[in-house]
């Protein structure tokens, strides 16, 4: 019987708060989100911690860091 | 060339491996702009000041408030309704006469950020808004002068430096366009990443150790821990894009 391919997750983990895995093009969404929005962030590989600005094949899990607003 | 009084003020950091009397001379040597004399530019005029810099130029167009006091360390109780700049410039001359302070109490703009910084090193990124921290990073590439950033809400804090046309900037970093507004803010999250900036400032100036260039160093207070991110420098930046295309 041939094996059914399983389905590409995303772990994302928001820097300070909760995980949760999404599918790839959920993951997509989310960081299309993040550089649209003004109030948006950063996202990183979660793996190699490198600040990404698309899901690449070798993703397995992001970071999320919200915006940084203050200084004073 | 150091006084005798100064060798024995900064004596304990002459004696630092790397850094010694020539450290400090260069140090003597830089002149430093600060843009904010809130949380961040508290802490890092303080420790650059006690360093022994030669010369720090604050601009704040704020009063001291109240509600600042939680974080602002160099403004008192006795500072409220005065000049954050003056408030300032009173306690850092006191901390050290062998300092030239100066403060402007201008609000930094697009018309005279580039006569602000004129004459200085380095800038220190202390302000509490992106559309100003861009305009800092701007200037900063025009002019050559390395920018240290800092920034903080709540718990957590981040810092990266700057080296024009050779890292990553602010604006590889930052897409975002969100104005100044009232953050929360632990007290000592500021202090924490404005001694990191002042040990950047400092590194820079005596030209040892390894600059937090493109790395973002992200600090959580709440559980305590660094995490360092990795960028690189978008070649398509629109602030910086021009000056490695220039490279190639």
């Amino acid at each position: 019987m041939a094996e059914i391919p399983m389905e590409r997750t995303i772990k994302v983990h928001f820097f300070t708060g909760k995980s949760k895995e999404v599918s790839v093009e959920e993951a997509k969404k989310i960081l299309e989100e993040i550089y649209n929005d003004p109030l948006g962030g950063l996202v990183a590989d979660g793996k190699t911690n490198e600040v990404i600005w698309q899901i690449g094949p070798d993703v397995e899990e992001i970071i999320v860091l919200e915006m940084m607003l203050g200084g004073g | 060339m150091l006084t005798r009084s100064e060798l024995a003020r900064y004596d304990r950091q002459i004696m630092v491996r790397g850094f010694g009397v020539e450290g400090q001379e260069k140090l003597k040597q830089a002149r430093i702009f600060i843009a904010g004399a809130g949380g961040l530019g508290s802490a890092a005029a303080t420790y650059l000041t006690a360093a022994g810099v030669g010369m720090i130029r604050v601009v704040d167009h704020d009063m001291v408030e109240l509600s600042n006091l939680n974080r602002q360390v160099l403004h008192w109780d006795e500072d409220i309704g005065k000049k954050k700049v003056d408030s300032a410039t009173e306690k850092l001359k006191r901390l050290n006469q062998e300092v030239e302070v100066e403060a402007i109490a201008e609000m930094v703009t697009e018309a005279n950020i580039s006569q602000l910084v004129a004459g200085f090193d380095l800038i220190v990124d202390a302000v509490d808004n992106l559309p100003t921290r861009y305009l800092l990073n701007k200037v900063a590439l025009e002019k050559n002068i390395p920018l240290f950033h800092g920034a903080v809400y709540g718990f957590e804090g981040r810092a990266m430096t700057i080296i024009p046309g050779e890292t990553a900037c602010l604006r590889c970093v930052y897409r975002g366009v969100v104005p100044g507004e009232k953050f929360p803010v632990i007290g000592v999250t500021p202090a924490v990443i404005g001694c990191i900036q002042a040990t950047e400032v400092i590194k820079y100036i005596a030209g040892i150790g390894q600059l937090l260039t493109n790395r973002l160093l992200v600090y959580d207070g709440l559980n305590m821990k660094f995490t360092e991110f990795r960028l690189k420098k978008d070649q398509n930046c629109e602030h910086c894009g021009h000056l490695a295309r220039g490279k190639k």
